[in-house]
Formats: structure tokens, C-alpha cells, sequence
């Protein structure tokens, strides 16, 4: 199939569970083309100035909590230089509703898209891939739609973890895939809680996007009502997530997940 | 009444930095600003605003370009909630006597048939108005639940009044309204007179309390917008209007466990969050679509939506709702006044820019006693947090 990754900030790119995504994606035969949105220099001078604050609250926190900020670490090879040194095609633009992005997509005439933390796709995109578009959430739908849901999740005292669905014009509310619970531990932290999100979302979309290529996948539509969309956490209630994990006060913490959780019917929590 | 260093060299110096905000920023506010706020400040200027007529009602507020202002019996109405309750908190006697003081003066400037001015003691327009009717009722109401003998009859004439000008539609009479139209922010004269049918077992104050709210609630589109949430005629709702009517029906609910009120309460409140949360800011006024009309913020109106928010938050326990009302807090608390004159040290300005269309060049009472309550009441609610 051929398969394009949408992301974003490619001088920036370089979380590992996008290359371990890409490189299944690679390694089960799948023609790639990397499209990158917000590539041009004032989109990374305004990335550096969120990511730097992002970053120095994210660092009190972990002081606040008494955790390490191990989790959070990647390698320093973006997934545009891993790319480049496998001949992977790239395209570049600034956003994803512009012309440019839309003829290079016309162009290189895919399969199917999956999105490794990108922008919102425009809905016209969306009609641009006949296998569908696939994307993984951090949370659990439909209950969990939008930003920070791992940490509304652990605020709720709700069961933390990741959706595959596919992409609709709307946030997060497209059909649900498969759903996996994520187990959250002793001495666990949002930093540690995502990076186990991200080690799941890499296995488990590559297989997806193999079954796109096959039968027709089955997927629930989402009850929108069963659900709320969230946005980002304020900081001092983010603080106090930190703060609960750490102090073991999540109700779930050290709870053995669901084994049957990646069934996509009925409703966690 | 003006302070030196003279309205025309701070506004000077205000309209500059306002200016640079405005340009090292693309939206109207700062949306990463975060300023915890100042409450003991913020008490200081209202006081001040009290200190400047020589203790006879609170001064409308400070303008770069005339200096203080007279008097204003409706914002002086209200004050009166906000010193009784921060004495309490921050356990300051004198704020309690300002607060009757307060109270004293209203009755004075209070009409023999109980309405109240429009305007402030300085415009000379002796004409009653409902909706400055109601917040002094709030502020007599105030007073008397809180212990302070002497109020009840002010407070009795005032709802008496209220409640007799109420038509079967549940709206007043052009004389007595405020550009002579009906306004949906009357649901905080509706609540007024709620607090009052409980008071004195008055059931005429609560059927036409009833009939308003219902009138406000027949005025909401199904988008949450509300038609007639304007102060003129031809104006687009601002989010000052908007909280306005929320706060009104908000606290009705509170009174009556109407789910009615609290539904239509978070039906504007849930649209308004996502338009905040995704833009990043709110601007003054929104059209029937919620499409922003102006490029200004109303200051007024964010501190007062940011308590709304709070409270919902605890109605309904939807923490996203804490989340918005905190990050709005933290917006309007950095355009608390910072600068070392005490004209304006403490205040909240209008607009943001201070040019901006709601009161421009101006530091309103109200705008600073809405900081307050948000203040006091986010420091209630997070008192036990970690």
C-alpha cells in the first residue's frame, strides 16, 4: 500500500515511537512519503518558544512529584533525517489546507494516511485516501476526545489508554478501531504514562494499517454523547494529576487492565 | 478628584504599553499570560474608589482622561457583596463598615418609590431604572443576611417596586429600562428578587422573578446566543451582557433547582469554552454565529465569565470547566494594573487595549470588583489543593 505519515515540525520530529511506527510500516512493505505540516521558520520559532515553556513545566512538575524525567527521553535523529537516509519521500509545507500539500498528495496518489501527532486533516483531505485515514489517540473513546486526555483520565480517576480510529472531519470522533487499556503503576508519571501510549500506539498502527490494505476493518462510530471533548489541562490542575500519581491516590494505580480491552464496543470507565 | 501624576500623562503611559502588547502579540491578549492576581490590591483600589468621594457610594471608576468619576448607585450596590465577603475572608473589620457605609449611602440617593437612578449622582437624571434597581436590592440584601439591622425596609421598597413593574411577559416597561428595551441581563434583577421572596415570604417577588427568567430563557437561540443581551439597541451581545445574564440564571437555579436555568446556563458557558479554549482568547462581542465582532477584549466581562466557569465547575463537577475558569482567571489577572500610581494600582481596566469600545480609558468599579470575586472565590475553591 502506499501509505503517507502526516506530522509536524520536522526540525524538531524526533520522538521514537513515530520512527519505530514508520519503520514496521517500512519493514512490512509499505511505500511511504512523509508530509510534514508547520515546516517553515516561524512555524519552529513559535514551536521553541511553546516547547521551551512546555518543557520547564513539565520539569517542575517532575520535581514536584519526585519522579524522573527518564520517559520523556528520545534519540536526536528526526524522523526526516531517518527518513531521507531511507530514500523515504518528503514533502514539506506549512499547512495542511494549503494547495501545495493538497497537489503533492494528489500527486504521489495514496492508499491511506496515518497520523503521527499532526494537524487536524482538513475534511476535502480526508477524501484523498480510499483506505481511510488512521490515527492513534491517547485516551479512551469515545469518552475521552481532544487534548490532555491521559491526564483527565488519571484526574477522573478513569482508565488511562490508547484508541485507533479512523480520521473524520471532526476531533477525534471518528470509528473506533481498537481500543488498548495502558496500566499505570507504582511510581508512574504522565511522562512515563505517555511514553508507554506511545510504545502501544507504535505496535499496534502498523498492524492496522496492514489490515486496511485487506478486508474492510470493522469500526464503531462513536456516540458523541457518551463522551466530552477536553482541552488542554491548566497547569495547577496538571500539578495535582502529578501529584496524585505520585501519592498513589489514582484509583486505578497498580490495577491488572481488562484483558479483552482492544474490543471496540461498549464503554470503559 | 483627579491624582497626580494627571490622567493625561498615565494614560500617556498606559495607551503605550498597551500599544507594544498589542503588537508583540497577533490575538488581542496574551494567550500564555499568567499572573496569579492580586486581591489585596485589588481591595485597596475599590477602597480607594469609596475614599474619593468622601465615603458618600464608590466612584464609577477612574478615567485616564477625567480623572475619578462621581458616584454610581447601581456598581455601589453591588460593591457591597464584595467588601462583606473579603472582610470575611481576609477577616478585615473595616471592610464590613465600608460595606455598610455603603448601604447607608444608597438609602440616602434611594427614590421615595424605591427605584434607583440611572447613571451616577453626578448626571442629574432622576429617573429609575430596573436593572440599578436590582443590584442595590442585591446590596441591601447583602447587608441584612449578613446581620446589619436598618436594611430591610430600603430593601422592601426597592422589591416592592420591581416586582410591581413586571408585565405578564415578564418584562418592564420601556420607562424604566435601560435604552428603553428589554435586556436578558435582567435575570440578575430576577435573582434579586428571588433572594427577597425568600427573605420576606414575598411569592408576588417570585412569580414575576419566574416570569423574567422565562422571558430570558425564550431569548436563547439554540447555539447558546442570546437576542436582547445588549445594553443598546443594534449592539452585538459582549461577554460583559453575556455574563450578566448567566450569573442571573446561574444563581436562580442555585434558589430554585430549576434545571431549566442551569441547562441554558451551560449551553452558552460550553460554546463559549470552546471558542476560548481553541482561539486561545475571547474578544468583546459576538454575533447570532459566534463570530467575533470587535478586536478587543472586554476585560469586565472575562473576569466575570471566568467566575461562572468556576462555579460551574462545581455545580456540575465537569473539571473541564475548572480548567477554562483557571486559565481565564490567569488572562484577566495579568491585566490587573501593576502600575505605581495609586490612581489606578490594583485596578482592572474596561478593555484590553485600554482604548478598546468598552469603557475606553477607563478603570470601572465594577471591572476591579469582578477581579475580586474571582479572586476570592478561586482562592475558596483551591484552598485545599495541594
Amino acid at each position: 500500500m502506499r501509505v503517507i505519515i502526516l506530522s509536524r515540525y520536522p526540525r524538531f520530529d524526533r520522538l521514537d515511537w513515530k520512527r519505530h511506527t514508520a519503520a514496521r510500516l517500512l519493514a512490512d512493505g509499505h511505500e511511504l512519503l512523509l508530509l510534514y505540516s508547520r515546516s517553515s521558520i516561524r512555524d519552529h520559532i513559535e514551536f521553541l518558544a511553546h516547547e521551551r515553556a512546555l518543557r520547564d513545566r513539565l520539569r517542575s512538575q517532575m520535581r514536584l512529584a519526585g519522579g524522573s524525567t527518564s520517559g520523556a527521553r528520545s534519540i536526536r535523529v528526526t524522523l526526516a533525517s531517518w527518513a531521507r537516509q531511507r530514500a523515504v519521500e518528503l514533502a514539506f509545507h506549512s499547512r495542511l489546507d494549503e494547495d501545495g500539500a493538497r497537489r503533492a498528495i494528489s500527486r504521489w496518489r495514496p492508499d491511506a494516511a496515518v497520523l503521527l501527532g499532526a494537524d487536524l486533516v482538513p475534511g476535502p483531505l480526508l477524501t484523498m485516501f480510499p483506505r481511510g485515514v488512521v490515527n492513534a489517540h491517547f485516551g479512551l473513546l469515545p469518552k475521552y476526545r481532544g487534548m490532555n486526555v491521559a491526564e483527565w483520565s488519571v484526574y477522573n480517576d478513569d482508565p488511562v489508554g490508547v484508541s485507533v480510529h479512523f480520521v473524520d472531519p471532526g476531533v477525534d470522533t471518528g470509528s473506533v478501531i481498537r481500543r488498548d487499556l495502558i496500566p499505570v503503576n507504582r511510581g508512574d508519571t504522565l511522562l512515563t504514562i505517555r511514553e508507554r501510549q506511545r510504545q502501544v500506539s507504535a505496535a499496534i498502527l502498523p498492524e492496522i494499517v496492514s489490515q486496511l490494505g485487506g478486508r474492510q476493518l470493522e469500526a464503531t462510530p462513536q456516540r458523541l454523547e457518551a463522551g466530552r471533548q477536553y482541552y488542554r489541562m491548566h497547569p495547577r490542575m496538571l500539578r495535582y494529576v502529578e501529584y496524585k500519581l505520585a501519592s498513589h491516590l489514582y484509583a486505578l494505580t497498580d490495577v491488572v487492565p481488562d484483558p479483552t480491552p482492544s474490543a471496540p464496543h461498549g464503554e470503559l470507565g | 478628584m483627579t491624582t497626580r501624576p494627571g490622567p493625561v500623562l498615565g494614560g500617556a503611559v498606559v495607551g503605550a504599553r498597551d500599544a507594544g502588547r498589542r503588537l508583540a502579540r497577533r490575538n488581542v491578549v496574551n494567550r500564555s499570560a499568567r499572573k496569579s492576581g492580586d486581591l489585596e490590591s485589588a481591595i485597596s483600589w475599590l477602597c480607594r474608589t469609596h475614599d474619593v468621594t468622601g465615603r458618600q457610594g464608590s466612584s464609577k471608576g477612574f478615567s485616564l482622561t477625567a480623572g475619578w468619576l462621581p458616584a454610581y448607585p447601581e456598581t455601589t450596590g453591588y460593591l457591597i457583596e464584595t467588601f462583606l465577603k473579603c472582610g470575611q475572608y481576609a477577616a478585615v473589620s473595616s471592610l464590613r463598615g465600608r460595606a455598610i457605609e455603603l448601604g447607608e449611602w444608597e438609602m440616602r440617593v434611594q427614590r421615595r418609590d424605591g427605584g434607583v437612578i440611572e447613571g451616577t449622582v453626578g448626571d442629574l437624571v432622576d429617573r429609575p431604572v430596573v436593572f440599578n434597581s436590582g443590584m442595590v436590592l442585591h446590596g441591601y440584601l447583602d447587608l441584612h443576611q449578613a446581620g446589619v439591622p436598618g436594611f430591610y425596609d430600603a430593601a422592601s421598597l426597592t422589591a416592592r417596586w420591581l416586582a410591581a413593574g413586571i408585565r405578564p411577559d415578564g418584562t418592564w416597561p420601556p420607562d424604566v429600562e435601560y435604552h428603553a428595551m428589554p435586556h436578558t441581563y435582567n435575570s440578575r434583577v430576577a435573582w434579586a428578587l428571588l433572594r427577597w421572596s425568600r427573605v420576606a415570604n414575598d411569592t408576588t417577588a417570585a412569580d414575576g422573578a419566574r416570569r423574567q427568567l422565562g422571558w430570558v430563557l425564550s431569548r436563547q437561540h439554540a447555539n447558546g446566543w442570546f437576542t436582547s443581551c445588549t445594553f443598546k439597541p443594534g449592539q452585538d451581545p459582549s461577554t460583559h451582557a453575556i455574563a450578566y445574564t448567566l450569573r442571573g440564571l446561574l444563581e436562580a437555579y442555585l434558589l430554585t433547582q430549576d434545571d431549566a436555568y442551569i441547562g441554558a446556563v451551560i449551553t452558552t458557558s460550553e460554546r463559549l469554552m470552546k471558542e476560548f479554549e481553541i482561539r486561545g482568547a475571547l474578544l468583546a462581542c459576538y454575533d447570532s454565529e459566534w463570530r467575533a465582532t470587535t478586536t478587543y477584549t472586554c476585560l469586565t466581562g472575562l473576569a466575570q465569565l471566568a467566575r461562572i466557569w468556576l462555579q460551574i465547575s462545581r455545580i456540575t463537577d465537569d473539571p473541564r470547566f475548572l480548567s477554562a475558569g483557571l486559565k481565564l482567571t490567569d488572562q484577566v489577572a495579568f491585566y490587573q494594573e501593576r502600575l505605581a500610581w495609586t490612581a489606578v494600582h490594583g485596578a482592572l481596566p474596561g478593555s484590553f487595549p485600554v482604548w478598546g469600545r468598552y469603557a475606553p480609558f477607563q478603570y470601572p468599579n465594577w471591572a476591579t470588583k469582578f477581579l475580586a470575586d474571582l479572586l476570592l472565590y478561586r482562592a475558596e475553591i483551591t484552598s485545599d489543593w495541594p
